[in-house]
């Protein structure tokens, strides 16, 4: 289960992106999802497949590298990542709902001892200092 | 959450994000139309070159990925006019016509340059 590190104000926030998480699961929002950005993970960013092979390079991602996904919705392209690279993942948001289905498919692809969830918000990270090696966040300030 | 990335990471390591926001140097008026059709949430004011100087980060490279953006906005809002029925039928007419029509204005601002989306790539300082 995500670490759970939220106050009711903020659960209030995350609701709103709630419905897109549980939408994004169903066959009609897979399909196209899959049409748009060339694969499925009820991603709610616009980050395509080709600038998330794109990013990976400018993170340096490896088997050593601890990165940090802050807004990391379902899971979008931090499971991917972990995949490809075999990094270490920690993904931070407010929608327990989308992290639950983040964990879920890292338990899919088999590559859940690298990934964990964390619920909590990016102003105030739960975290201590200089811990990770990369952070990536797409499309949250806007 | 610039300042917060900045003291969790490692003084070697890097950061990339990706924004969508209005570019630098707009008039008067296509500011106004930037913001209209633009980011709904936030509006930062100088700019996230700024945003990260003042906060502990060196921007090494940034990059325009608004035709990227073009295409995949342009086909989430062909795939959603294809499937509207369907859709609607999960999530309400009245909610599919207004996302339809917020990727319509979202189109326009970024084929007149008024939206732009960016990539940073940042280090600290």
């Amino acid at each position: 289960m995500p670490t759970d590190t939220v106050t009711e104000r903020q659960s209030a926030l995350a609701n709103r992106f709630s419905t897109k998480y549980r939408d994004g699961q169903t066959a009609l929002c897979q399909d196209i999802e899959r049409k748009v950005f060339g694969c499925v993970y009820g991603a709610t960013s616009w980050t395509t497949k080709d600038e998330a092979n794109a990013v990976s390079e400018r993170l340096g991602l490896g088997p050593a590298t601890r990165l940090l996904d802050v807004g990391a919705g379902t899971g979008w392209p931090s499971i991917y990542w972990v995949g490809e690279t075999g990094c270490d993942v920690v993904c931070l948001d407010l929608p327990f709902e989308g992290l639950q289905v983040a964990l879920r498919r890292a338990e899919k692809d088999g590559v859940s001892k690298n990934l964990s969830a964390v619920r909590g918000d990016g102003a105030s990270l739960p975290f201590y200092n200089k811990s990770f090696d990369a952070v990536f966040h797409s499309d949250v300030f806007c | 959450m610039s300042q917060e990335c900045r003291r969790v990471i490692k003084d070697n390591g890097v950061c990339v994000f990706s924004v969508i926001a209005l570019p630098d140097g707009l008039s008067t008026s296509d500011y106004k139309l930037g913001l209209e059709y633009g980011p709904a949430d936030v509006e930062v004011k100088d700019g996230y070159a700024a945003l990260l100087e003042t906060t502990g980060w060196t921007l090494e490279e940034r990059i325009d990925l608004t035709d990227a953006y073009i295409v995949a906005i342009d086909r989430m809002r062909a795939e959603e006019e294809a499937q509207f029925e369907a859709l609607a039928e999960l999530q309400g007419r009245e909610a599919v016509e207004a996302r339809i029509a917020r990727r319509v204005r979202r189109l326009k601002a970024l084929e007149l340059g008024v939206v732009i989306r960016e990539q940073f790539i940042a280090r600290p300082i």
